[in-house]
């Protein structure tokens, strides 16, 4: 699990896994994650933006799509599906 | 049209994330910054940085949670600074309008 020096962080565990991500400026977004880069950035699948802090409450969400995080801005990454 | 070529991309596997960026040169894109603002337009080109050319650009200001959104500017094409750059939303479905749109 050792990565070498330059390569950034190993996320192919997480790869396809549903992950809810905090990012800078109180943004809250959940999606599936499709691809990464060496900076972080991401690619996320169905994302929803979430309002209020409550997923559930669907009537707050904002439906995205496809979309690309810069990785600069993410402060916070959770796993939503179990992580093999 | 965008969304098409964007879900073939990902379904190779490891999608990088410029790559979706480069796709979606020469369509509507929606583009969140790290405060409250967002600029929809079409995408032109961009850089490693993230810095992006856009062209027929409207700016809105979103002050977040249940609150409003307010169209600020418009703009034939500008060149927007990545470093504050948050999400890149491909855009086949435009954000919401503004409360001061038409």
């Amino acid at each position: 699990m050792a990565s070498k020096q330059g390569y950034g962080a190993d996320l192919r565990k997480f790869m396809d896994l549903r992950v809810d991500l905090r990012l800078n400026a109180g943004r809250h977004v959940a999606g599936v994650l499709k691809g990464y880069d060496q900076f972080l950035n991401i690619v996320l699948d169905n994302a929803i933006e979430i309002k209020d802090g409550k997923e559930g409450a669907a009537q707050n969400n904002r439906e995205l799509g496809t979309i690309v995080i810069r990785g600069n801005s993410i402060v916070m990454w959770e796993n939503l599906d179990k992580v093999q | 049209m965008a969304a098409s070529a964007i879900s073939q991309t990902i379904g190779v596997g490891h999608v990088l994330p410029l790559e979706v960026v480069d796709k979606c040169i020469g369509n509507k894109v929606w583009i969140m910054m790290q405060g409250t603002s967002e600029f929809y337009g079409t995408l032109r080109g961009f850089d490693d940085y993230l810095n992006i050319v856009l062209d027929e650009v409207r700016e809105y200001q979103d002050s977040g949670n249940g609150g409003k959104r307010v169209l600020v500017n418009t703009l034939d094409s500008m060149l927007l600074n990545g470093s504050h750059v948050c999400m890149i939303i491909p855009g086949d479905a435009p954000p919401p309008k503004g409360e001061n749109e038409k």
